[in-house]
């Protein structure tokens, strides 16, 4: 028995005597005073002073011991006297007496119930195998309720000034300490990387806005200096009394983060490499891309020669050949810097693009492909389009995609029906589609599986195309999906949003760069 | 008094003999200026066309006394022309047919058809010219 608990029982041992001392004084003072009031009430007393010993046997025991009494006091002084008002006041005391008891023992059951829940929480918080901790945050409350900004300084100062007050076994071992003491009473701000203030900028703007519960990612290096993220849950508790006791889960998150990231790096690999089966595929047509404004350079220049060896040379034409020399030489520059682009493994770069521009320079690629095999092709791109936010290289691959599919998907079609129409318009306000269209054998029925891996219908297909695109609409906000048409044939349309104008307010470089 | 000076000057140049008209049909605007420029160079009149079907609906199509055509084009391409040529009722001009991808195939459709020439690009300007010279002397 600790010693808590002997302190308990000699104390409830006290009070049972005193308890027992003044009943027999109440039970004396009703038998021997001459007064006509209920005196016998006064044992409720009695029981509430038992309660106090959180012990149900002895409240019983007190009261059948006061209701004893009680009646004998009334037997003492009124025996053989007829039933009268000394009767009634005795079954008064008696009935309170019962109340009293009632009470108690039902108050005593709440405390012993909310002990109960108190522990068990207590062994949850301790043994659970999650990290818990219980934070004092009173610093960063009195700093930014004095309205201090929500700055790298502020956060830094509030950071500090924070210290764990309580702490489970989990919550030391991912800090790497090996006793929950070491962490308690610490500040975190030692173990903490550029990701913590940036995490706690956005904690500390989301409480402010009045929150109580957030959550966020961010990283931490532990004591042994092993760096690892974390998904923090804080909880700010109804009786928080100005941030003393902030409540605070952490999952340890660092597997997922680094299996998310190398899932990253292989879906980058995948779609770079799927782009170099595109251009293989696309030889042919590139090369005529290429090829034209070659032949043209070339004949200019021999042109060129013959305007100056005329018996009266004309430099006005010399002139017209040799800007259209440049003007050709430059296109097919472009030509090869745009497949550059395209063959090259280069890191996501999101900027400004204009899907009009996209689009024809992403034809240009596959027009001969298209009249080689017969296709017509109409563009149809609504006037104005305001410009997306993307990385242009895969925005590209995704139209590829969808206009390759298409082209595959005629060939059984009659050349005269084989028509490819690209339409790009606003589409609910903020969005823009582009949609391409064609007129080749259609979607099979229940086809609703086209957007995963490794699906096809095709001999010679990987089944990744549309995946991939699904993929990079992801990254980019926007969706993707497919349908039959009525007379024939599909449509595939991808959606985005439109660049806003919004930049996030003066937070960059706290904002994580995706 | 203009209208009079006008008509003059129209019979004189029609006297005179301007040189033959040479049609030039590609799709690509690099190419077909050039080609056009390559022509003028050595005294020709030229009318460039963009596509084959500008050239089927040109008021200058009678006038016409060589076609020089890329093979490849949208809709109706080189081949596609010469049929169409040949199946007017109206002499047909000779056909100079020029391609950036020879096949056999196509070789022998252009020739069987009654090319006068078919050419690969770049085009040797002296060839080309050589060839457009000799459909003008028959
Ligand atoms: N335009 C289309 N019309 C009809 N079916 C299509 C069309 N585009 C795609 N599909 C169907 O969707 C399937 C998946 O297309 P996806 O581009 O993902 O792979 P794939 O074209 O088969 O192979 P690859 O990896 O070479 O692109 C195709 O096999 C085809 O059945
Ligand atoms: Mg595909």
């Amino acid at each position: 028995m600790s010693d808590e608990d002997n302190g308990e029982y000699r104390k409830g041992h006290f009070f049972i005597l005193l308890a027992i001392g003044l009943a027999l004084g109440i039970c004396t003072l009703d038998i021997l005073s001459p007064l006509q009031g209920a005196v016998a009430v006064l044992y409720t007393s009695v029981i509430v002073l038992v309660g106090l010993t959180h012990r149900q046997a002895p409240i019983v025991m007190a009261a059948a011991g006061c209701a004893s009494l009680a009646i004998a006091g009334y037997c003492a002084s009124h025996w053989g006297a007829p039933l009268g008002s000394p009767a009634m006041r005795l079954g008064v005391s008696l009935v309170a007496l019962m109340i009293t008891t009632v009470l108690v023992l039902r108050q005593l059951r709440e405390v012993e119930e909310r002990e109960r829940a108190d522990a068990r929480y207590r062994t949850i918080f301790a043994a659970g195998g999650f990290p818990i901790w219980e934070s004092d945050w009173s610093g960063a409350h009195g700093l930014l309720h004095k309205g201090h900004p929500i700055d790298a300084c502020t956060v830094e100062l509030a950071f500090a000034a924070a210290f764990v007050k309580n702490a489970n076994l989990a919550a030391a071992c991912l800090f790497g300490f090996e006793r929950r003491e070491d962490l308690v009473g610490r500040s975190l701000l030692e173990l903490a990387t550029p990701a913590t203030s940036e995490a706690l900028v956005r904690i500390y703007e989301a409480l402010m806005h009045g929150a109580s519960s957030v959550e966020e990612e961010t990283r931490f290096v532990s004591r042994t200096g092993r760096e690892f993220d974390i998904l923090l849950q804080v909880t700010i508790p109804p009786d928080h009394d100005g941030w003393k006791r902030i409540l605070i889960m952490g999952a340890d998150i660092t597997e997922r983060k680094r299996a998310q990231e190398r899932l990253a790096a292989a879906q980058i690999e995948l779609a770079h490499i799927s782009r170099v089966t595109i251009l293989g595929e696309l030889a042919a047509s590139i090369a005529h891309e290429v090829n034209q404004p070659l032949t043209a350079t070339i004949t200019y220049a021999r042109s060129a020669a013959r305007w100056l060896a005329r018996e009266a040379p004309d430099a006005h034409e010399v002139s017209e050949c040799l800007s259209a020399i440049t003007a050709n030489a430059e296109r097919a520059a472009q030509v090869i810097a745009r497949i550059r682009d395209l063959a090259r493994n280069s890191d996501v770069r999101h900027a400004q693009i204009s899907l009009s521009t996209l689009i024809a320079e992403t034809l240009e690629l596959v027009q001969r492909e298209m009249t080689t095999k017969g296709v017509t092709l109409t563009l149809n791109i609504e006037s104005d389009l305001p410009p997306v936010t993307g990385d242009k290289v895969q925005l590209q691959q995704v139209l590829l995609n969808l206009l390759i599919n298409a082209r595959q998907a005629m060939l059984d079609t009659p050349e005269e029906r084989r028509h490819l129409t690209v339409r790009a318009f606003r589409k609910a306000e903020k969005h823009i589609a582009v949609e391409v269209h064609d007129t080749g054998h259609g979607l099979a029925a229940g086809q609703d599986n086209l957007f995963t891996p490794f699906f096809t219908t095709k001999r010679d297909g990987m089944g990744m195309g549309f995946a991939i695109c699904r993929t990079i609409m992801g990254q980019h906000e926007g969706s993707i999906e497919a349908r039959s048409n009525a007379k024939g044939g599909a449509t595939f349309v991808f959606v985005l949003p439109m660049k806003t104008d919004h930049v996030h307010g003066g937070s960059e470089g706290l904002v994580p760069q995706h | 008094m203009t209208f009079w000076s006008d008509m003059l000057e129209n019979t004189l140049a029609t006297v005179r003999l301007l040189p033959p008209l040479v049609a030039v049909v590609d799709d690509d605007a690099g190419v077909r200026g050039s080609l056009d420029s390559l022509l003028r160079s050595e005294g020709m009149r030229t009318q460039p066309f963009a596509s084959a079907r500008e050239l089927m609906q040109s008021p200058l199509l009678e006038e016409i006394s060589c076609v020089v055509t890329d093979l490849n084009m949208p809709e109706t391409d080189g081949l596609a022309l010469q049929v169409w040529l040949s199946e007017r009722k109206s002499i047909s001009p000779p056909i100079i047919l020029i391609t950036a991808y020879p096949t056999c195939q196509a070789r022998q459709r252009a020739l069987e058809g009654g090319a006068a020439a078919f050419l690969t690009k770049p085009v040797d300007p002296d060839t080309l010219l050589e060839a457009i010279a000799r459909t003008l002397q028959i």
